[in-house]
């Protein structure tokens, strides 16, 4: 007999619909829900873990013949998973660096030995190199269930193909502008807080110790780091939003561009967008109304949105868009530097990869000068020049990306540019004690074996992971640059994409009222 | 979400803000008319409710409404101004302890904040003895300011610490433009609320300083000298007693009550 069963099941609860789920999931299996994040998939896997919100109606009928379901949000830790028969993660890890994910993930894993476990994911790739079953929800509906390597020759491929993305982003950047004199340049820069006041607190926590490097113009520089390692206090101090306690940064005069983690939290949600990207025109007092309007429909052509779209408010957008305009606020001002600070922060898998593709479009249509904080390798690689490792407020290490990742010199690299996701479950030929190693982040032995890998150029370990090489999947539309020439038209199906992805993030704020629960993306932007 | 504000703190919110201004009314115009002038009557000494007076006489012999009028307007205008003060000390003081500390550092604070706020306190009614209205002003517009500072800061922190305040200061418009722009109205709804609040509590103690015979001048009329008035007659005529108490504690809950709508109506719309 089944463990759980939904027949016919179908919820709503404000915007977000999901009907005819028909699903059996028996024990100790491991299964991945797959949809655009955004509601549908966490509403099901509130409904299964019973912790559906008290005004969401059902349809159909849901049957669970187990004892105990545990269910897990994006940041819960895997503690005491020994007692539960079924195992609900949604979105396990999202938004944490890539270790605490892999360490989550395995846990699962092994967990799924003894319990079913279903995890809810808007990313296909952990499906895939997990060596899933998946089911995948799409416009509210399940549309199919298979293991997840078949799913590309399925006919239903094309439904979900926005899904699974760009299998492996790599990006080409076309014009790359020649890179030349310095135009920020950090001596010794170190930075500490205090929680109290002066005298009544405890001693203040150094966030940065004697920080150096510089950047020139015309290069993008990653600075990838875990949580805490100190990335957004070195961009705020290069901003010139906080001061550095000590040390000097010089920076080439100019207006800084700011990309924020939560674009959610980075427009006022009372002002139209549009208010808000003027508000760098400013400054520029020689500048006409028709010129400052110019600039604006610009900017946010360069983005691939319509200007029409600058009279609606924040609010109206998805993350996914939102984040868009926030590139195009920062670049209106024409800045000599742009930060971005972990930009994909706040977007799914797939929205990531459009951000980053789009970053490295306006990068070469610009000119740009950038320093880019993330802690995803899988980021920073395909879009910097050249990368700078920080933890706890040191930079460890710098180079080139293929190179860091080919032989990371440190610890907290080697963390950071291994695996994200474990791949197939094949426990029974490692031999340590399940338990245990269910709790730790175990090292990631099986990327550093090279597998054997049809891949023609060196890849770092992370990818050659993720991707299972031999199946050739068709270019999704935005993985296709052309030209940077002509004025970038953003894409029939990337417009449709975003218009649906508008849609949807209204029924996820409609879920984060009720499902409550601390948002990783607070976390984020309290530090 | 939407902007629509949720129904019901619109409701407290009218609701509240019409009982007070129905109050203010008719204290303000005390100032050209009350029904007796407001002046003594010696024939008529503890006059019992009736058509000529509505809520009688005191021992005096002045008609209570007229009384209650000018009383309450004494009491608006002491707690209003008590509180004005203290929303000027406090809030800037809240803002740059805001911009300092941002949200941490409370409970530190309360301890810094309230120590000279007591010691005035002790001050003014140990050492002192000063009975006047400017006591009461201040033993009414210190603790208030501190409150006020305390309130304003977590009002403002998360505010000035929000990632398009630091966008708009990046662009070039600075704390100041920044301020203007953002700060001030997404803040403002809530520091009403909050110095509607203090008005209540501001009210409250005027009364119960007044009635302890700390308050306002002998000869002056409050809400507060009412009741302390009208204390030893309480048995025989209640109405001197209760008709001031009711006052002062329907214009506390009014206030509070518009005080809650407006942060209801906040909440919905954010």
């Amino acid at each position: 007999m089944a463990l759980l069963e939904l027949k016919g099941y179908g919820i709503s609860h404000g915007a977000t619909h999901l009907a005819g789920v028909d699903l059996t999931v028996e024990p100790a299996t491991m299964l991945a829900v797959v949809g655009r994040g955004y509601g549908a998939i966490s509403l099901l896997a509130l409904a299964i873990a019973g912790l559906l919100p008290r005004d969401a109606r059902t349809e159909g009928t849901l049957n669970f013949s187990g004892k105990r379901v545990l269910y897990l949000d994006r940041n819960s830790e895997v503690a005491a998973v020994g007692e539960a028969d079924l195992i609900v993660a949604d979105e396990p890890g999202r938004g944490r660096d890539p270790a605490t994910q892999l360490a989550l993930l395995t846990a699962l894993q092994q967990a799924s030995r003894s319990a079913a476990v279903i995890i809810f994911t808007a990313d296909f790739h952990l499906a895939l190199s997990m060596g899933l079953e998946v089911a995948v929800i799409a416009n509210g509906k399940l549309l199919l269930r298979a293991p997840a390597s078949q799913i590309f020759e399925l006919p239903q491929y094309d439904t979900v193909r926005h899904l699974v993305g760009g299998q492996r982003l790599r990006i080409r950047t076309l014009m790359r502008p020649p890179i030349g004199e310095p135009i920020l340049e950090l001596d010794g820069v170190a930075k500490s807080f205090r929680k109290g006041l002066p005298w009544f607190g405890p001693p203040p926590v150094e966030a940065l110790k004697r920080i150096g490097f510089s950047v020139r113009e015309g290069e993008v520089v990653g600075l990838m780091g875990p949580d805490g390692a100190g990335k957004s206090t070195l961009l705020r101090l290069i901003a010139g939003l906080d001061r550095p306690g000590a040390g000097r940064i010089s920076r080439r005069p100019g207006l800084v561009g700011f990309v924020f983690p939560d674009p959610r939290k980075a427009f006022n949600p009372t002002l139209p967008v549009g208010m808000s990207l003027t508000e760098p025109l400013r400054v520029e007092q020689t500048l006409l109304v028709e010129e400052q309007a110019d600039r604006l429909v610009e900017v946010v052509r360069a983005v691939g949105l319509e200007p029409e779209l600058l009279t609606r408010l924040p609010g109206e957008f998805g993350p996914a868009d939102l984040q868009r305009m926030a590139l195009a606020r920062a670049l209106a001002g024409r800045p000599s530097l742009l930060l971005l600070d972990d930009p994909t922060f706040a977007l799914e898998p797939a929205e990531a990869r459009e951000f980053l593709l789009l970053f490295a479009r306006v990068r070469a249509d610009f000119g740009l000068t950038a320093l880019v904080a993330s802690r995803e390798f899988e980021v920073l690689r395909n879009i910097s020049d050249r990368l700078l490792v920080i933890d706890d407020g040191h930079i460890i290490e710098g180079g080139k990306p293929a190179e860091l990742g080919e032989a990371p010199g440190h610890e907290v690299t080697k963390r950071l540019v291994s695996l994200r996701y474990p791949g197939p479950a094949k426990m029974e030929a490692t031999p340590e004690a399940p338990a245990e190693a269910a709790a730790v982040a175990p090292e990631p032995a099986p990327a550093a074996e090279p597998t054997p890998e049809p891949e023609p150029d060196p890849v770092p370990t992370l990818s050659a992971e993720i991707v299972i090489a031999p199946v050739v999947l068709p270019d999704p539309p935005l993985v296709a640059p052309a030209e940077p020439q002509p004025p970038p038209p953003p894409s029939g199906d990337g417009a449709d994409e975003a218009a649906e992805s508008g849609k949807a993030e209204h029924a996820a704020d409609g879920l984060a009222d009720t499902a409550g629960g601390p948002d990783a993306a607070d976390d984020k932007a309290s530090r | 979400m939407s902007m629509t504000p949720l129904p019901r703190g619109r409701f407290q919110a009218g609701m509240g803000i019409a009982l007070v201004a129905a109050i203010a009314l008719l204290a303000l115009v005390s100032l050209v008319w009350t029904p007796h002038g407001g002046v003594p009557e010696a024939a008529a000494p503890l006059a019992e409710p009736g058509r000529e007076h509505w809520l009688g006489t005191d021992q005096n012999g002045r008609d209570v409404v007229s009384a209650l009028m000018s009383a309450t307007l004494m009491s608006l205008l002491l707690a209003w101004f008590a509180t004005l003060v203290s929303l000027l000390i406090g809030v800037p003081l809240g803002a740059v302890l805001a911009a300092q500390f941002g949200a941490g550092a409370m409970r530190q604070l309360m301890l810094v904040g309230i120590l000279p706020a007591a010691l005035c306190l002790g001050a003014i009614f140990g050492g002192l003895q000063v009975q006047s209205t400017l006591s009461v002003f201040l033993a009414i517009g210190l603790p208030s300011a501190v409150a006020a500072t305390v309130a304003s800061r977590a009002v403002l922190a998360p505010v000035l610490a929000a990632d398009y305040v630091s966008s708009a200061r990046l662009a070039g418009l600075g704390w100041l433009g920044a301020t203007q722009r953002h700060v001030v109205p997404t803040a403002k709804p809530q520091l009403i609320a909050l110095g509607m609040e203090l008005l209540a509590a501001a009210m409250l103690v005027e009364v119960t300083l007044s009635f302890a015979g700390l308050g306002v001048d002998g000869s002056g009329l409050s809400l507060g000298t009412m009741l302390r008035d009208g204390q030893q007659l309480a048995q025989v005529r209640p109405m001197l007693v209760v008709a001031p108490g009711a006052v002062a504690v329907v214009s506390a809950l009014a206030l509070l009550l518009a005080a809650n709508g407006l942060r209801e109506t906040r909440r919905g719309a954010a």
